[in-house]
């Protein structure tokens, strides 16, 4: 049910994406989506690929400090006001989203998220029948 | 087990009388050095007088001053004639210092070094690779003297050119490496860099020193790098390498008490310390023909470690040194020394080795920071990285009694030098 997201810990310094856009670029691997976060010093670079785990170890052997994290990529009808009824389903429940992006994928809306509470956030998508993106779908976007 | 069985296992007693003997010998010799000459005469004092060594204290001090001063020749107690080696430091701070060898100054020198390698293991079926700079800097001829003297196959491989190194590790078969500690996590780096695991290799031992570090750093590099690492304590004013070394404890090395008489001293009141206190290190070279020292300063800060060593060997043990007394930063009133910042860091398991304490003044007010690499983004969460920022920062604080500021760098943005790391970076403007 859930997708696994790399993130990469860079300093706000010229050049950083760069480097990590370079070592992705030479592994042949696509990016589905990526978001940049920041706090003063420094910032966590998200991104989703069709292989998260050949990715990791190559930014991982190149010295990088990187994580596999456990997201949900959920996959709505690209009408409006669906995904405030989605985001209202957790909101009910109890749980708090830690950060969400979006984009576009086959003209579908691709919600990516991180929860306080996995277990409860697979009840609510069990409930609600979301669909949910695995990592098997994603493979075909290689 | 010992290389030198009589002289390594002598009794408490066997060591002070073998001490006696080389140190009234030394002190006669002393007087063929014009630097010693006039100063026996400037202090009314005479090999004589000194009758016990506990008398040794009423010999003054030798600085670094005094061998600058001196330079070059005017500590000699030989004529120039009889050396056969000159090292030097590099000078940086005024005039050289020289420090000048018989060729039975080399020998000793050598079986000094031997002594250390084969305590630690090392057999003449070894194959050692050094990476030291050779030249005037004595780690690389010092080990290559001391490991040839012990039989080993010797790879004088030097300084820098890391996958050189490495090359020579898989390449010759190298069992063990002399390497300082912060080149010892480089050589891992670029090894998983280019996908070889040191587990691989024949590896199995590791001398490093001449570098201060942690025991956790040590405990890092053993298991990086699938070796088993001895600590060691050399400097060039008393040879080089082969002054103290850990035994297979790793609990303290050993001092060689049939080469120097070793004393602990407050460096403010320039008196002993009670036993097993932090003190400036302060030798006397009891078996040099080219240039003996006398209570020579070291600058470096130690402590006996109390207690017998199960090895068998009485040489006391120096504790891992705490710093030289030069390498103290003075912040707001405050003695502050670059290994307290490396002890915490190394607890935490997400930081690399590397750090660098920059000091800077900001609106006339003295700063503290320190950044070190994140070796792990063990987590995605920024809650956390700022729990770990304001933990490390707590915990500094408890220290060093200053709040530093601390930054997270990316790994490998920090200056390595190939040599010895740079740790402060003092940029106060005063």
């Amino acid at each position: 049910m859930s997708i696994h997201q790399i993130s990469i810990f860079i300093e706000n310094k010229l050049g950083s994406l760069n480097e990590i856009l370079d070592i992705i670029k030479s592994e042949k691997l696509q990016i589905i989506a990526s978001t940049v976060s920041d706090t003063v010093e420094y910032g966590i670079y998200r991104l989703i690929t069709p292989e998260p785990r050949k990715a990791y170890l190559a930014l991982k052997s190149r010295g990088l400090a990187v994580n596999l994290t456990e997201v949900f990529a959920i996959s709505l009808a690209n009408t409006v006001g669906t995904a405030a009824e989605t985001i209202s389903y957790f909101t009910l429940a109890g749980i708090n989203i830690e950060y969400m992006y979006s984009f576009y994928l086959d003209n579908r809306g691709i919600l990516i998220m991180r929860t306080s509470d996995t277990t409860k956030t697979i009840e609510v998508i069990t409930a609600h029948k979301l669909n949910c993106l695995n990592e098997e779908e994603l493979l075909q976007f290689n | 087990m010992y290389l030198h069985a009589a002289l390594e296992t002598l009794s408490r007693n066997g060591i002070e009388k073998l001490q006696m003997e080389r140190l009234r010998k030394t002190l006669n010799h002393c007087q063929n050095s014009p630097f010693y000459r006039n100063r026996f005469e400037e202090y009314k004092l005479s090999p004589e007088d000194i009758k016990t060594l506990d008398d040794l204290k009423r010999i003054p001090f030798t600085t670094k001053t005094d061998l600058r001063n001196n330079y070059p020749f005017g500590m000699a107690a030989v004529p120039l004639d009889k050396t056969v080696r000159l090292h030097s430091s590099s000078g940086t701070t005024g005039n050289p210092t020289v420090v000048l060898h018989t060729q039975q100054d080399l020998d000793q020198w050598a079986e000094a070094v031997a002594r250390c390698l084969y305590m630690v293991g090392l057999r003449k079926s070894d194959i050692f690779q050094n990476s030291s700079g050779y030249g005037m800097f004595t780690g690389g001829l010092g080990f290559q003297y001391g490991a040839e003297r012990l039989g080993m196959l010797t790879v004088p491989a030097a300084a820098g050119n890391t996958l050189r190194q490495i090359k020579f590790i898989t390449d010759f078969g190298t069992t063990a490496l002399h390497a300082i500690p912060s080149y010892a996590s480089r050589l891992y780096e670029v090894m998983l860099q280019q996908g070889i695991d040191p587990r691989d290799t024949k590896l199995r031992t590791l001398l490093i020193g001449a570098e201060p570090h942690s025991e956790a750093q040590r405990k890092r590099i053993e298991e990086m790098l699938g070796v088993k690492a001895y600590n060691s304590f050399g400097m060039s004013e008393m040879c080089g390498p082969g002054v103290a070394f850990e035994c297979p404890e790793q609990n303290g090395m050993h001092i060689w008490e049939d080469y120097y008489i070793v004393e602990i001293i407050n460096p403010d009141t320039l008196e002993p310390v009670a036993d097993g206190e932090i003190g400036e290190l302060v030798l006397t070279t009891i078996n040099r023909e080219a240039m003996p020292l006398l209570r020579y300063r070291t600058r470096d800060l130690t402590r006996i470690l109390p207690g017998a060593c199960p090895c068998g060997r009485n040489h006391v043990r120096l504790d891992r040194m705490k710093g030289r007394s030069d390498d103290m930063i003075i912040l707001k009133g405050v003695n502050i020394f670059p290994i307290q910042v490396e002890t915490i860091l190394m607890k935490f398991e997400e930081l690399s080795s590397n750090y660098l304490i920059v000091l800077s003044t900001n609106n006339n007010n003295d700063e503290m920071s320190v950044e070190v690499e994140l070796e792990e983004l063990f987590t995605d969460d920024y809650s956390k990285l700022q729990w770990l920022t304001k933990e490390i920062t707590r915990q500094l604080k408890d220290e060093l009694l200053v709040t530093p500021k601390l930054k997270l760098v990316k790994k490998g943005s920090l200056p390595k030098s190939e040599g010895k790391a740079v740790r402060v970076n003092d940029m106060r403007n005063h």
